[in-house]
Order: structure tokens, then C-alpha cells, then sequence
């Protein structure tokens, strides 16, 4: 894919915070993005770094006390945050899809597998009959034996539920899927099984992934280019190769070591030294400075805009670049 | 199906339970009915009159076997005995005629007030924090805080005595004749209007906040975003996502609520002399009317058993995962 044509989704400057009464507590910090046609987009960061507000915040489906303060987001021209509610509703699982973290919990327990597509397919104004075909075809597609929608969510095993998830989420064709850790909560097997399922479905149908997980190996097999989030700000983006290869941000350096490698020593795994920043009242500067070994007092100081350190590589260090690492 | 069948055979298990601690209860107290009759003469009556008494009483002296096979065998053609109260009516009889207006008044207020407060909680909490959640919780609180006989006797002073806007007292005016026409009814209606509305007024805010409760826990969880995500509409998030799921431990409580409608509209109907099942059990405690009291305990214990079966079946139909 080429980086020159239009993006698909763009995210300018985001800011959301969560209302609160001792002060509101910003949770993304004018966070920008591009997601282009087809791509899969990997974002990464530590739990509470605001990977998952931002796939919500998308589609404005933050509840309170989260909201969104500034910063645009448009799909394909479109501005989502001025979109009328209505015209929203419609765009909604048409145009961008989400495959929930547990589709134990996101599945509604009364309501049988498939009732989800009916509801799914009506709220489309899509006609029973056809939408009835199409889920057979969509059990099918994810290798779900169609006799499953006549299951309820509690029927069925984990794997299968988010097999089910998937199949919902490609039920309108959409041209953006957001997979909010899609198998974070499944045993190894069955979540490679998975995976393969989306990259080859991915491959035949064409849409764009936007791909959250705290599994950065597991991202550098599948994502195009992955964006690592620190404290609800961008920290890198840049393609997957580049990143592997030269990573630019010491938190990024950090995460690449953090996992066990199948061919190193167990002995080169690191874990980041300290915990991430409390966003109630975030540390001066680069919000990493507190964990960073290469710190300097620029970076106490200043907060370092994001700029390219080579086309396409978004880096966001005062200091990235710099031949001493 | 199976369910429903294992918990029928359940309760018919359970229902055979309380029928033999109604047999038996009243043979391991001390004294019996007659012996107490007997006593409040003060020996102005001949000891034949013991034998007697007893003996209308159905007081043998065969074995307890016997006897047990005796009162299933009574039991299940209908035959309670004939109340002493309201002699010589057949208790079965007197419990049927109360059974009717205790089913009419506490029934319908009851069920009323389940819909009511349910669909009041529904809206409260699907608009947390506007008006009508603003203002309905606290007032409905403040009235179901009163003690329920105060309130009752209150409505009855204010509405009925000094406004003279309902009857105060009975199911039907004294001058009409029961019957199907539109008359006797709309009399029945407006003696019946008042003390259920009292009924309403104390338990709407416990159905509303429960139901508001539930249902905003409900709202918070995944499978509201989940459906919002998928561009459903708000009206169908609403009842089919929402209320249904938050409905369930409301389902529950009704059922209690409607099995206690045999013994709990007690002090209704003492305030309004309404002339229903508590009434009659105040009655049959008065005059001592002991086949009568077995009778309606008989009939609280039956309601409530069946109740709680309906709500096992519904609760079965609304929630797939206790299948």
C-alpha cells in the first residue's frame, strides 16, 4: 500500500478527558493518526495508555464521564465528531466495525447468535430474508457451523464467541474494522487460529484494521505500520519494518525488549523500569522522562512535538535519531 | 419444558410438605378447639357437651394415620370443613367468595403497580439525571416510608370521610345485588379504587428504584456499547438490550409479591373492611373459627407455591442461561 493515497480515517489533535470533579484527567493528548485503505494498523502501549478511548472516541461512543474536547476525526470526508446522531447511527458498523475484547460480555446473554445479525441487519434497513442468508454465509466465512445462531452466547466456547464477533463485525461490509484485543482473552492456540482467520479475510474482502493490543510481537507479524501510544499521547508510528529495525523512542526500545525473543536468551527480556504516569497529574515535559535511561533536561522541560524521522516514521523524543541510544 | 416439569414436581413435593405441617401443627398444640370452647362457659356447660363439640369439630381419638388419610382424602374433594364464623358455610366455600375480592383489589393493585413502577424505572433510568429522575424517586420514597396502615387510614379520612369522594368501607354498597351488570361494576370499581390506590402508592417506589437500578447497571455493561456500536436504534437498545435484561430480578420480587397477596393485604383490608382473605383471617382468629384459619393458611401456602412456580416458568422464558 502506498502511503499516498488518501487516508481512510484521519484523526487530528483528539483530546479526550474524563470529567472529574477534583479536575478533569486527560486521557488522550492531541493525539493525531492516518489509517489508508486496507492497511492493518497495530497500536500498542501499556494498559490505561489510551488505546481503547481512542477506538471508542472514533465513533463517539465514549459514555460520561469520558468526552471528547477537541481535535476532528473524519472517515472517507466526512467529519464524525460534527455528524448529526442519526446520520452517525447509520455510518456505525456500516462503514467502521468493532470486535470487542470479550464478546461474552458484549454478546447480550437473552438474545440467541442469531438475533445479533437480525438486529444487526435491521437497524440497516437491510431485509430479514437476505440478512438471514447472509448470516449463515458470515458463520460460514469464520468456519462456524451456521447451526450456531441458534445458539445463545453462553452455548458457546470462548473462541467461538469471538469467531462470532468477527463474523458481526463484517456482517455490513465495513471498510474500517477496529479489533479492540480481539484475543487478548483466549489460550494461544485457538488465538493464532484467529488471527490467520482475519489476515486471510482481510486479504479477500479488503478492509482496513485498526489492531489493539499490548502484544507487540503479535503485532510486528501482522500490522502494516503500528503506532505505540504512551500516556494518551503518540509516542512513535511508523511501518512495522522500520520500527522492528530502528525504533526511534526509547518507551518503543523498551517494549521490543520487554517480550522474550523465540531465537535470543531469556537474559536479553527487560522489563521498563517504573509504571506508567498517573494521567491525574502527568510528569513535566515528555510524559516519559521519569522511566527514560537517556532523559536529559530538555526532556523534563518540553514535551516533544511529533516530527518524521524519515518518511513515514512519526517519532515523538527530543532525542530520537541521535547516534548514541 | 423439562424444566418447568422438574420444577412443577418441586413444588408439588413442597406443596405435599405444607399440607401435612397443616395437618400436623395443629395436633402437636396443646388444647384443641372444642376443649377451649368448653372452657369459656366455665363449667356452665355439661361435660356431654365436651363429646359433643368434638364431635362437630371432627376431634377423634383415631389413629394419626387414619386421620392423615381422612384429611388428604377431604382435602382433595374440596371438603375444609364448615366455618364456625360463618356457620354452616362450608369453609371451602367462605375462602372462595374472599379469594375473589382479595384477587380482585391486591391482585390488580399489585400487578399495577409492578407495570407502573417498572416502566417508570425503565424511563428514569434510561434518562438518569432528568426530570422525571429528578423529581419521582424521592417523593415515592417519602410515601412508601409511611407506615402503611398510618397512610391507609389517612387516604381513607381525607379522601373518603371528609371529600367523601369513595365509599369507606366494604366491596359493593349494601343496597345492591352482586351481579354481572354495569352497575353493580362501576360500584365495585369505585369501592375498590381507593384502597388500591393506597396498595400502589406504597410499593410503586420500590419497583421504580429496583428496576432503575438494575437497569443502569445494565446500561453500563459492554453489551449496550456493543449494541450502540452497531448502529442499533435507541428505541430498540432500549427495551429489547436494556429493560429486558434488567428485568429478570424484578420478575422474581413480583412473583414474591403476588404469592403474598393472599396474606399480605391484611391491613388493607382491616382499614377499608374489605371483605377479602386477611379480613377473614382476622375474622376466623376472632371467633376462634379454627377450620377456617387452616383453611386460609392452606390457600396462602398453595398461592405462594404456585406464584413462585409462574415466576420459575417466566424467569425460564426471559432468560435462556437457567434453561
Amino acid at each position: 500500500m502506498t502511503t499516498a493515497a488518501a487516508p481512510l480515517l484521519s484523526v487530528r489533535d483528539l483530546v479526550v478527558e474524563y470529567i472529574d470533579a477534583a479536575g478533569d484527567v486527560r486521557i488522550l493528548d492531541a493525539l493525531s493518526l492516518d489509517v489508508y485503505p486496507g492497511e492493518i494498523l497495530g497500536l500498542a502501549g501499556e494498559s490505561g495508555c489510551g488505546k481503547s478511548t481512542l477506538a471508542f472516541a472514533i465513533l463517539r461512543l465514549l459514555r460520561p464521564p469520558a468526552v471528547i474536547r477537541g481535535g476532528s476525526v473524519h472517515f472517507a470526508g466526512q467529519d464524525l465528531l460534527a455528524m448529526p446522531e442519526d446520520a452517525l447511527r447509520a455510518l456505525r458498523w456500516r462503514d467502521i466495525s468493532i470486535v470487542f475484547q470479550s464478546a461474552m460480555d458484549a454478546l447480550n446473554p437473552v438474545l440467541t447468535v442469531g438475533e445479533h445479525f437480525e438486529d444487526t441487519f435491521r437497524a440497516h434497513g437491510r431485509p430479514a430474508e437476505a440478512g438471514r442468508a447472509r448470516a449463515r454465509e458470515l458463520m460460514t466465512l469464520v468456519d462456524l457451523d451456521p447451526v450456531n445462531l441458534r445458539s445463545f452466547p453462553h452455548q458457546l466456547s470462548g473462541g467461538m464467541r469471538q469467531r462470532v464477533g468477527i463474523a458481526l463485525a463484517l456482517a455490513l461490509e465495513p471498510r474500517l474494522v477496529i479489533l479492540d484485543e480481539p484475543t487478548t482473552a483466549l489460550d494461544v492456540v485457538v488465538q493464532r487460529a484467529i488471527l490467520e482467520k482475519l489476515v486471510s479475510l482481510r486479504a479477500r474482502l479488503g478492509f482496513a484494521m485498526v489492531f489493539i493490543t499490548h502484544d507487540l510481537p503479535l503485532m510486528l507479524e501482522l500490522a502494516d505500520r503500528i503506532g505505540v501510544l504512551y500516556a494518551g499521547r503518540l509516542a512513535e508510528l511508523a511501518p512495522t519494518a522500520a520500527l522492528a529495525a530502528h525504533p526511534g523512542h526509547p518507551y518503543t526500545r523498551g517494549l521490543l525488549h520487554a517480550f522474550p525473543s523465540l531465537h535470543g536468551s531469556l537474559s536479553e527480556v527487560r522489563a521498563i523500569e517504573g509504571t506508567p504516569p498517573s494521567l491525574r497529574s502527568p510528569p513535566t515535559g515528555c510524559r516519559f522522562h521519569p522511566r527514560c535511561p537517556a532523559a536529559t533536561a530538555a526532556c523534563v522541560a518540553e514535551n516533544p512535538a511529533v516530527r518524521a524521522l524519515a518518511p513515514g516514521h512519526l517519532v515523538a523524543c527530543h532525542h530520537a535519531g541521535e547516534a548514541a541510544r | 419444558m423439562a424444566f418447568a416439569l422438574r420444577r412443577l414436581v418441586f413444588y408439588l413435593v413442597a406443596a405435599w410438605f405444607a399440607i401435612t405441617l397443616n395437618f400436623a401443627i395443629p395436633r402437636m398444640m396443646p388444647g384443641d378447639p372444642a376443649t377451649t370452647i368448653f372452657a369459656r362457659f366455665q363449667g356452665r356447660l355439661a361435660p356431654e357437651a365436651l363429646d359433643a363439640l368434638k364431635a362437630s369439630f371432627g376431634l377423634t381419638d383415631a389413629p394419626l394415620l387414619t386421620q392423615y388419610g381422612t384429611y388428604l382424602g377431604h382435602l382433595f374433594t374440596g371438603d375444609l370443613g364448615l366455618s364456625v364464623a360463618y356457620f354452616p358455610s362450608p369453609v371451602s366455600e367462605v375462602i372462595g367468595t374472599g379469594l375473589g375480592w382479595t384477587l380482585l383489589l391486591a391482585g390488580t393493585a399489585v400487578c399495577f403497580s409492578f407495570a407502573l413502577g417498572t416502566l417508570l424505572g425503565v424511563l428514569a433510568a434510561w434518562r438518569r439525571g432528568g426530570r422525571l429522575d429528578a423529581i419521582l424517586p424521592p417523593i415515592l420514597s417519602f410515601l412508601g416510608a409511611f407506615p402503611y396502615f398510618w397512610l391507609a387510614m389517612a387516604a381513607l379520612w381525607l379522601f373518603g370521610y371528609t371529600l367523601g369522594w369513595f365509599p369507606v368501607r366494604h366491596a359493593y354498597g349494601s343496597d345492591l345485588e352482586p351481579g354481572w351488570d354495569l352497575t353493580f361494576l362501576v360500584d365495585v370499581v369505585r369501592h375498590g379504587l381507593l384502597p388500591a390506590s393506597t396498595i400502589v402508592l406504597v410499593t410503586l417506589g420500590g419497583w421504580m428504584l429496583s428496576m432503575r437500578n438494575t437497569m443502569l447497571g445494565v446500561l453500563g455493561g459492554e453489551s449496550i456499547l456493543y449494541a450502540r456500536a452497531r448502529g442499533l436504534a435507541p428505541r430498540t437498545i432500549m427495551w429489547r438490550y436494556a429493560a429486558r435484561n434488567a428485568l429478570l430480578p424484578s420478575v422474581t420480587s413480583f412473583g414474591m409479591a403476588l404469592g403474598f397477596v393472599l396474606g399480605g393485604s391484611l391491613l388493607t383490608e382491616i382499614v377499608f373492611a374489605y371483605p377479602g382473605q386477611g379480613y377473614l383471617l382476622l375474622q376466623a382468629v376472632r371467633t376462634q373459627d379454627y377450620p377456617l384459619m387452616q383453611g386460609i393458611f392452606l390457600a396462602i401456602t398453595l398461592a405462594v407455591l404456585a406464584a413462585n412456580w409462574i415466576v420459575d416458568v417466566v424467569t425460564m422464558m426471559l432468560d435462556p442461561r437457567i434453561r
